[in-house]
């Protein structure tokens, strides 16, 4: 007999072979579930426990297999032997090679990929690498470029900061005044445990390597599976940011919220599966 | 602007308010807090948080937040997606792509102290949507 004290999220480690190296990768989804997976991306210096909402949603569990993972340096995803003599610095070329290599690790069949801010950002560049081997795109807070995240890169490894000190006053102002309390501060927590020099080498993909402007268009031609949600209280992600990526992708599904910030699935989970609805429901009709 | 009632808030809220409390708990520095004309200096100690109205050249300061008096109306108002926190409010425009959309704040000064310090800043500026006067 079930025991309902425990929640039906299970956690698991999978090897993922990527440049010689093996990456021994914790994911975590939604035991029993059914349906088509929705592989889900992290935010910088984030892990896969933002998605522990959508995880144990049991609704959700009997149309999708929800899987999330912590990218190597994050959370229980350890980073590679040798660690202490290179500085970490996400590229572009590395973060698309490894969510694909994470897919053929686990055998997933044409998953539909969400991702969260960088998370978000590098779905252009999967889409533009790999449009075929996902069902749908879906980017949370996505921009096409953004310069402005690397100029606090240096703070958050000088020895005369505390960067878990630092994270949390950042990390707040990108959350609504209206989400719940308890889930404000949860995301507060998730950020202060972040490893040393993570974030700032998120913030090198995100800032540095990361620019879909230039085949926006291209894009065009799997608009129709390609989603962008966006809540309005992110200051790094206004309007003005969505527009021009709907200007430039054409089919694409926009949906603003005015409910959401910059964590949309950890911040507020009732207001963000007000906009995920509509979007899974289109997923859902194309592939019936 | 930074009337006396204000001020003697502001303290009390700084050293009531739990969350407030440890976040300013080992901070040290002094803050210039410059909106249009009117000026408040940010002191803290070790925990010990003070603010002098109008302070004179005898007060030096590590770090300065500007804006204008619209910028602190902003922070004592009800929060908007626009002008939820003052690191948003300083941000936005450096991040706007249009030029439609405004920085209301600016940090300036030393940015070692300030990012040492800004989880308290952000604290006791937090408090002013809560003080009267």
């Amino acid at each position: 007999m079930a025991n309902s004290n425990i929640e039906s999220i299970v956690g698991r480690y999978v090897h993922v072979e990527l440049d010689g190296r093996d990456y021994r990768t914790y994911f975590e989804e939604n035991a029993n579930a059914k349906g088509r997976p929705i592989v889900c991306l992290h935010t910088a210096g984030a892990d896969s426990i933002e998605f522990r909402h959508l995880l144990a949603d049991r609704e959700i569990a009997e149309r999708f297999r929800v899987i999330a993972f912590d990218m190597p340096w994050h959370g229980r995803s350890l980073p590679p032997d040798g660690w202490w003599k290179e500085e970490y610095k996400l590229s572009r070329r590395f973060y698309v090679a490894f969510v694909v290599a994470f897919c053929e690790a686990m055998g997933l069949d044409k998953p539909i990929l969400m991702g969260c801010s960088m998370g978000g950002y590098v779905m252009f560049d999967i889409a533009h690498d790999h449009p075929e081997r996902f069902s749908a795109f879906i980017s949370l807070q996505g921009r096409d470029q953004e310069k402005a995240w690397d100029g606090l890169s240096k703070w958050f490894v000088h020895p005369e900061v505390n960067a878990n000190t630092l994270i949390r006053p950042l990390i707040a102002s990108l959350i609504p005044a209206s989400a719940p309390e308890a889930r404000r501060y949860e995301i507060e927590w998730i950020y202060a445990r972040c490893g040393p020099g993570v974030l700032p080498g998120d913030f090198h993909f995100a800032s540095v390597d990361h620019d879909s402007r230039e085949y926006g268009p291209q894009l065009s031609r799997i608009g129709e599976k390609m989603y962008l949600i966006a809540g309005d209280w992110d200051w790094s992600c206004f309007k003005e940011h969505t527009d021009r990526i709907q200007q430039a992708i054409k089919g694409i599904t926009v949906v603003r919220s005015p409910d959401l910030g910059h964590f949309p699935m950890s911040e507020n989970p009732v207001a963000f599966r007000k906009a995920l609805d509509p979007v899974l429901k289109k997923i859902e009709q194309r592939a019936s | 602007m930074f009337s006396d009632a204000l001020i003697s808030n502001l303290t009390r809220a700084v050293h009531e308010d739990p969350e407030t409390r440890l976040a300013t708990r080992h901070a040290t520095f002094s803050s210039l807090l410059e909106f249009g004309p009117h000026t408040l200096l940010m002191k803290a100690r070790e925990g010990d948080v003070k603010f002098i109205s109008s302070p004179t050249t005898d007060e030096p300061w590590d770090f300065s937040v500007r804006g204008s008096e619209e910028a602190l109306r902003h922070l004592r108002e009800a929060a908007t997606p626009l002008t939820n926190h003052p690191i948003g409010m300083a941000t936005q425009g450096v991040m706007a792509v249009g030029g439609g959309t405004p920085t209301h704040l600016r940090f300036e000064g030393n940015y070692q102290k300030l990012y040492a310090n800004l989880a308290a800043v952000c604290a006791v500026l937090a408090q002013l949507r809560h003080v009267e006067g």
